[in-house]
C-alpha cells in the first residue's frame, strides 16, 4: 500500500526529472555542424573588399562591426560599440566595449575603429565601405581614450551610426592587418565575431568554427560549413538527400519540388532589392519629357507580370526606396492605363509612335530576359517600337555605373543604411556614379536638407517630399521587390534572412 | 592558345575597368592598372607572361587575389581523377561492347548496342547529368549528388563524362576488329585450332589496338572538356568549374593560365600516344596518320 | 547497317522534313517563337490550342521547336561552311608544298588542336561576347582543324599519284594543279566529315547555351530551349524533353545518314576515317 509520504516522494522525484529531462534532452539535440549551400563562392576574405551580401553575410560571422541590426526589426543595436551620441551636429561620441578581444588575442579598442574605419574609407583600397560613405562629408576619427572615439564630419550627417552598423564596416586589428593598410587580405581572417575561420578550401567551401575565446554568447552551432553547389538542381538534390542543411537563391520553379518534401520547407522573405527600369533622362532626347515617362509607367500592367511570372511573390513597388525602410514612404501607384499612357505621348508629340532600346542583364535577375520581353511586350501595346538589347553581367554592371544605356535599363538596388536618404541622395547632380536623371530645384533642396537633417519627425517630412517627387518625375518605371527563396530542412531552428537580405546565420542550428 | 586569348583579352576592352565596380574612383582604377602591369605596351606584355610562365609564374587571379599556378595545381587533381574514372569506364564499357558488335556482327545485338551508341553520341551531357542526379541521387538515394570526397562521390559524374566518348569509342573498336577478324593472321590462327577467345585476345585486339588507343589520347582533350560542363553540374573541384567561374567573373589570367596548362597536359599525352604508337608496331614511321 | 535499309529511308526523311519545316517556318508555325502570354504559362502539351504546350512564359513550344531548327541548322550549317573551306585550304596547301611550309601549317594546327574543343570556345565566347554571330564565329574557329589535318593526310597521298605527275611534267602551275587535280580527289572524305560536324555543332551550340554563352535570349535555339527549361525538368518536363528530342533524332539522323555516306563514297574510307574525325 501506498504511503502518502511515498505518493509524495514519488511525485517529487518525477518533478525533478520532468524539469531536468527535457534540459538534458534540449542540450543534446542538437548537430553540431550547419551545412549551407551557396551558388557561388565568396569572392574574398578580407573584411573590408567584398560586394555581395552573401559574402558579407560570411564575413561578419566572423567579424563585427561597431552597430548592428536586428535580425526581424532592423533597430539599430549595439555590438562592439556599448553607446553612442550625438555631440554637436559635426560630431558623434562612441563608447567601446571593453574586454573584448581579437582572434590574434589582440585588444579591441579606439586603435583599432580608427584603423579600420581609415582602411575601409581613406585608404587606396577599393571596398563597399566607400559607397556608404560619401567623402562630401569627409570624416575623421580620433581616440579621445581607449575606449571612446569620436568622429568628426565636414558637414552634419546624422547618419553616422547607420554607415557605422552596415556590414562593410567591421572592425579589423590595427597590429594585425598593419601590413594590409593598403592592399587586401588573403588566405586567413582576424576579428572578434563568435566565429572563426577553419579552413578555406579552394572555390569549394568556407568552413567556420565557434570561436572559443568570443566576448559574448556562445553561438548554437560548433561548425558552419559554406559549400558552393553551382547548378542550382544539383543544390535541390543535396537538399532533399539531407546532405545540406540549408540551400541559398532557390529558383521560382524549384520551389515546388521543395515544398513537396516532407521534410523541408520553402523560407520567403522579401528581398530589399527594389528593381525598376531606370530611364535616361540625362541622355536620351525622348525621355527629358516627363510625360514619356510617366506614359513608360503607365503602360505596363506589373500586377500581371507579378502574379502571372512570379507566382505572385513579391510587391509592388511605386517609388525608389524598398518597404519597410526607414523613412520610406509611398506616394501611390501609376494604375495599369494604356489609354492614358498614350494620350500622354500624344500629347509630347509622339502620337506616331517612339522608339525605345530597353537593356536587361543576362543571368543576374530571375527570369530577367523573359521580363524584358514581357514589359516590351506592354510597351508596343501602346505604339512604343521596343528594341531589347542583352548583355552579359560583367559589362552590364560596368555601363551601368556609368550609366552608358540608352534608353531605359533594369537595376536592382539594395539599401546600404537602411534610410531613404541612400536611394534618394543618387539623384543628386554630383552624386559620383548611376547619373541618369538630375533633381533640381524643390526636389534638389529637399533632398539635400533631408540629408543634413537630424531631426526624426523632419526627416519624415522631408524623405516623403522627395519620394513623391521622384515619383512624379517618374525617374524609373518602378516595378517591384521579390521575394527570395531558401529552402530550408525542418530541422534547422533560428535561421532567418534580415529585411535587408543579409543571412543571419548565428542563431542557426539542426535539430538532431 | 595563349595568344589567341592574349590577343581576344586586349581588344576586347579595357580589362581593368572590368574588374573595378562601376563606382570606384578613378585614382583607384589607376593604381590597379599600374599593379597589374596593363599600362605597358602589348607585346611587351605578352613577352613577359610567358617568360614569367616559363618559371611556373602565371600571374595572379584578379578575383581570388591569389597566384594563378596555385589555384590551378590545387584543382588540377581532381579534374584529372575524374577524367581518368571517365575513360576507365568507357574504356570497359565500349571495348567488350564493340567486340561483341563485332563478333556477332549483324544480329540483334549488334545492332542495339551501335544504337545505343550512337544514341550515347547525340545526347548532351548536362541533360544526361541532370536525370542521373534526378533518378540516383533523390529518387533512388544511392548516391550523392555534389563534390568530391569518397568513391561513391565518383560515380555519377564520372558515369556522365563517360558517354561523351563511349559511343565513338565502341564504334571505332567494333570497325577495327572487324577488318581484323578478316585478316589472314587470323583465319591462321584459326586453323590452326586455337581457341576463339585465344584467337580474339591475343591476335585480333592487339592488331586492332593501335587505332583504339590513338583515338582515346584525342578523346581525353574532349574529355578535359566534357569535365567542365559536368564539373559545374556536379560541384567537382577542379579546373573545369575553375575556368567558367573565371570566364563568368572576367578572370583573364585564370582562363590563360587553365588553356596553357590545359594545352601542355594534352600534348604531352599525344607524345605518350605516340610513343605506345611506336612500341606496339615498330613498322610505323613517323608519316602522317 | 547496309545501304538502302529502312534505316536510312527513316533517317533521310526525317531530316527532309527537319529542312523543309525550317526553311518553311513562317508558313507551318502556329505562333511567333517570341510570342508570350505568361497567363498561359507552363500548360502541358494536348489537344488545345498549344499542340506541345506553352514553355515558361507561356510561349508555343511547337512553334520555337520549329523556328529553332531553323538557327540551329542554320549555326551548325554556316560554322561548318566557314570552317570547312579554311582548313582545306590550309591542308591542301601544305601537303602539296615544300616541307616548310607543310611543317608551319601543321604546327599552327597542332597548337590550336591541343586545346579542347569546348574550352576553346569558351575562351572565344567569353571575350568576345554572347550572341549568334560570335557563336558561328567561334564554331567555325574551333573546327578548321579537322579538314586541314584531313586533307593534307589525303593530299600528301594524291601527291604521288599518276595524273598529278602527269600535269607537273607538262608544266601546270601550283595552284592549277591544286584546284584541278588535288582538290576533286580530296573532297570526299571531307564532305563526310563536314556532315558529321554539322551535328557535333549543333551539340555544342547547346553545351555554350547550357554556359551562358549562347544566342542572345530573343533569338532561338533548341539548346537555349534545352537551357530555359532547365529548372522546370520535375515540373514541366515538356519544355526540355522536347528541344532534347529533337537535338537527339536530328544528331542520330545525321550520323547515320553520314555512315551511309561514307560507304557510298568510298568503303576504303572507313580505316581512313576512323581515327580522330568522327
Amino acid at each position: 500500500m501506498q504511503t502518502r509520504r511515498d505518493l509524495l516522494k514519488h511525485a517529487g522525484a518525477a518533478a525533478v526529472l520532468a524539469a531536468v529531462a527535457p534540459r538534458a534532452a534540449q542540450a543534446q539535440a542538437r548537430k553540431p555542424t550547419l551545412t549551407i549551400a551557396l551558388p557561388s563562392p565568396p569572392e574574398t576574405i578580407d573584411p573590408h573588399q567584398f560586394r555581395s551580401v552573401l559574402t558579407g553575410s560570411i564575413i561578419n560571422l566572423m567579424g563585427e562591426g561597431l552597430l548592428t541590426r536586428d535580425p526581424v526589426t532592423m533597430d539599430l543595436k549595439p555590438l562592439l560599440a556599448e553607446s553612442w551620441r550625438n555631440v554637436n551636429p559635426n560630431t558623434w561620441e562612441i563608447k567601446l566595449r571593453r574586454g573584448v578581444k581579437f582572434s590574434n588575442g589582440e585588444d579591441f579598442t579606439a586603435e583599432s575603429v580608427k584603423f579600420t574605419i581609415e582602411r575601409a574609407i581613406t585608404s587606396k583600397l577599393n571596398t563597399l565601405a566607400k559607397l556608404t560613405w560619401p567623402p562630401s562629408f569627409g570624416q575623421e576619427v580620433t581616440a579621445l581614450d581607449p575606449y571612446t572615439v569620436r568622429i568628426t564630419t565636414k558637414l552634419p550627417d546624422p547618419m553616422v551610426p547607420a554607415r557605422l552598423a552596415a556590414e562593410s564596416m567591421n572592425m579589423a586589428p590595427a597590429k594585425g592587418l598593419a601590413e594590409y593598410k593598403d592592399k587586401f587580405v588573403t588566405g586567413r581572417f582576424i576579428g572578434t565575431g563568435p566565429y572563426r575561420l577553419l579552413e578555406m578550401v579552394g572555390t569549394d567551401r568556407v568552413v567556420l568554427e565557434a570561436n572559443p575565446g568570443y566576448w559574448g554568447p556562445k553561438p548554437p552551432s560548433q561548425r558552419i560549413v559554406w559549400q558552393v553547389i553551382p547548378d542550382p538542381a544539383t543544390r535541390v538534390a543535396a537538399l532533399q538527400r539531407g546532405d545540406i542543411d540549408v540551400m541559398l537563391n532557390l529558383p521560382l520553379p524549384l520551389a515546388p519540388t521543395v515544398e513537396g518534401d516532407a521534410n523541408l520547407r520553402v523560407y520567403a522573405e522579401l528581398s530589399s532589392l527594389t528593381h525598376g527600369l531606370l530611364l535616361n533622362a540625362r541622355e536620351s532626347p525622348q525621355l527629358k519629357d516627363k510625360r514619356v515617362r510617366q506614359a513608360l509607367n503607365l503602360a505596363v500592367d506589373r500586377q500581371a507580370i507579378l502574379k502571372n511570372l512570379f507566382n505572385g511573390r513579391g510587391q509592388l513597388l511605386n517609388t525608389v526606396t524598398g518597404r519597410d525602410v526607414n523613412n520610406t514612404f509611398d506616394p501611390g501607384p501609376y494604375p495599369y492605363d494604356p489609354a492614358r499612357a498614350k494620350q500622354l505621348l500624344a500629347e509630347a508629340g509622339h502620337a506616331g509612335g517612339l522608339e525605345i532600346q530597353l537593356w536587361q542583364s543576362i543571368g543576374r535577375w530571375t527570369l530577367a530576359e523573359e521580363m524584358a520581353q514581357v514589359i516590351a511586350g506592354y510597351w508596343e501595346k501602346v505604339g512604343i517600337k521596343t528594341k531589347l538589347q542583352f548583355l552579359e553581367w560583367a559589362e552590364y554592371n560596368k555601363r551601368s555605373g556609368t550609366s552608358q544605356f540608352k534608353d531605359a535599363f533594369y537595376y536592382a538596388f539594395i539599401n546600404g543604411t537602411w534610410d531613404a536618404s541612400y536611394t534618394v541622395q543618387r539623384f543628386k547632380p554630383d552624386f559620383a556614379s548611376f547619373r541618369y536623371f538630375d533633381a533640381s530645384g524643390d526636389l534638389l533642396k529637399a533632398i539635400r536638407d533631408y540629408e543634413q537633417t537630424f531631426d526624426a519627425k523632419r526627416r519624415k517630412e522631408l524623405a516623403a517630399t522627395a519620394l513623391k517627387g521622384l515619383h512624379d518625375e517618374a525617374v524609373w518605371v518602378f516595378l517591384w521587390q521579390l521575394e527570395q527563396l531558401t529552402g530550408v530542412s525542418k530541422k534547422v531552428k533560428g535561421f532567418k534572412i534580415r529585411p535587408d537580405d543579409f543571412i543571419w546565420a548565428r542563431d542557426a542550428y539542426v535539430e538532431a | 592558345m595563349s595568344v589567341v586569348v592574349f590577343a581576344l583579352v586586349h581588344f576586347s576592352g579595357d580589362p581593368v575597368l572590368l574588374m573595378v565596380s562601376p563606382d570606384a574612383p578613378p585614382d583607384v582604377v589607376a593604381t590597379m592598372r599600374q599593379a597589374l602591369g596593363f599600362d605597358r605596351p602589348l607585346y611587351e606584355q605578352f613577352a613577359r607572361y610567358l617568360g614569367n610562365a616559363a618559371h611556373g609564374d602565371l600571374g595572379m587571379s584578379l578575383r581570388m587575389n591569389r597566384p594563378v599556378i596555385s589555384l590551378i595545381l590545387e584543382r588540377l587533381p581532381a579534374t584529372l581523377q575524374l577524367t581518368l574514372a571517365a575513360l576507365v569506364i568507357a574504356v570497359l564499357v565500349a571495348i567488350p561492347a564493340g567486340i561483341v558488335s563485332a563478333v556477332k556482327r549483324g544480329t540483334v545485338v549488334d545492332r542495339l548496342a551501335m544504337a545505343g551508341a550512337v544514341a550515347g553520341q547525340a545526347v548532351p551531357i548536362f541533360w544526361l547529368a541532370l536525370l542521373l542526379i534526378a533518378l540516383f541521387g533523390v529518387r533512388l538515394r544511392w548516391l550523392p549528388v555534389y563534390g568530391s570526397g569518397s568513391l561513391a562521390h565518383y560515380v555519377l559524374p564520372a558515369v556522365s563524362l563517360s558517354t561523351i566518348i563511349m559511343g565513338r569509342l565502341a564504334r571505332l573498336v567494333r570497325s577495327c576488329m572487324l577488318e581484323v577478324l578478316g585478316q589472314d593472321y587470323v583465319r591462321t590462327a584459326r586453323a590452326k585450332g586455337l581457341g576463339e577467345s585465344r584467337v580474339l585476345a591475343v591476335h585480333a585486339l592487339r592488331n586492332a589496338s593501335i587505332p583504339i588507343v590513338t583515338l582515346l589520347g584525342l578523346q581525353f582533350a574532349q574529355l578535359l572538356g566534357g569535365a567542365v560542363v559536368t564539373e559545374t553540374i556536379f560541384a567537382w573541384p577542379g579546373i573545369g568549374r575553375l575556368v567558367v567561374e573565371a570566364i563568368f567573373n572576367r578572370d583573364f589570367p585564370v582562363v590563360q593560365g587553365v588553356v596553357l596548362v590545359v594545352s601542355l597536359i594534352f600534348v604531352a599525352v599525344n607524345v605518350l600516344v605516340d610513343l605506345f604508337y611506336a612500341v606496339l608496331d615498330p613498322r610505323i614511321r613517323t608519316e602522317p596518320a | 547497317m547496309r545501304r538502302s535499309g529502312p534505316t536510312f529511308w527513316l533517317a533521310a526523311v526525317f531530316l527532309g522534313a527537319i529542312l523543309a519545316v525550317a526553311i518553311l517556318a513562317g508558313w507551318v508555325a502556329p505562333y511567333t517563337a517570341s510570342e508570350q502570354d505568361i497567363a498561359r504559362r507552363l500548360q502541358p502539351p494536348g489537344l488545345g490550342p498549344h499542340l506541345l504546350g506553352t514553355d515558361e512564359v507561356g510561349r508555343d513550344v511547337l512553334s520555337r521547336l520549329i523556328y529553332g531548327a531553323r538557327i540551329s541548322l542554320l549555326v551548325g550549317v554556316v560554322a561548318v561552311a566557314l570552317s570547312c573551306p579554311l582548313g582545306v585550304l590550309v591542308g591542301v596547301v601544305a601537303g602539296y608544298s615544300g616541307r616548310r611550309t607543310d611543317d608551319v601549317l601543321m604546327r599552327v594546327t597542332e597548337i590550336q588542336l591541343a586545346i579542347p574543343t569546348i574550352l576553346l570556345a569558351i575562351a572565344v565566347v567569353a571575350v568576345l561576347g554572347p550572341g549568334i554571330r560570335n557563336v558561328i564565329l567561334t564554331l567555325s574557329v574551333t573546327g578548321w582543324t579537322l579538314y586541314a589535318r584531313l586533307t593534307r593526310g589525303e593530299t600528301l597521298g594524291v601527291k604521288q599519284r599518276d595524273f598529278v605527275q602527269a600535269a607537273r611534267a607538262t608544266g601546270a602551275g601550283d595552284l592549277r594543279i591544286m584546284a584541278r587535280h588535288v582538290l576533286p580527289n580530296v573532297l570526299s572524305p571531307v564532305i563526310v566529315v563536314a556532315v558529321f560536324a554539322v551535328a557535333n555543332m549543333i551539340i555544342l551550340e547547346a553545351t555554350l547555351s547550357f554556359l551562358g554563352l549562347g544566342v542572345e535570349p530573343d533569338i532561338v535555339t533548341w539548346g537555349r530551349m534545352l537551357n530555359g527549361g532547365r529548372l522546370y525538368l520535375s515540373t514541366a518536363w515538356w519544355i526540355t524533353a522536347l528541344p532534347g528530342l529533337a537535338i537527339f533524332l536530328t544528331v542520330l539522323a545525321v550520323n547515320l545518314l553520314g555512315d551511309y555516306l561514307r560507304d557510298w563514297l568510298d568503303p576504303r574510307l572507313r580505316n581512313t576515317l576512323r581515327g580522330d574525325q568522327i
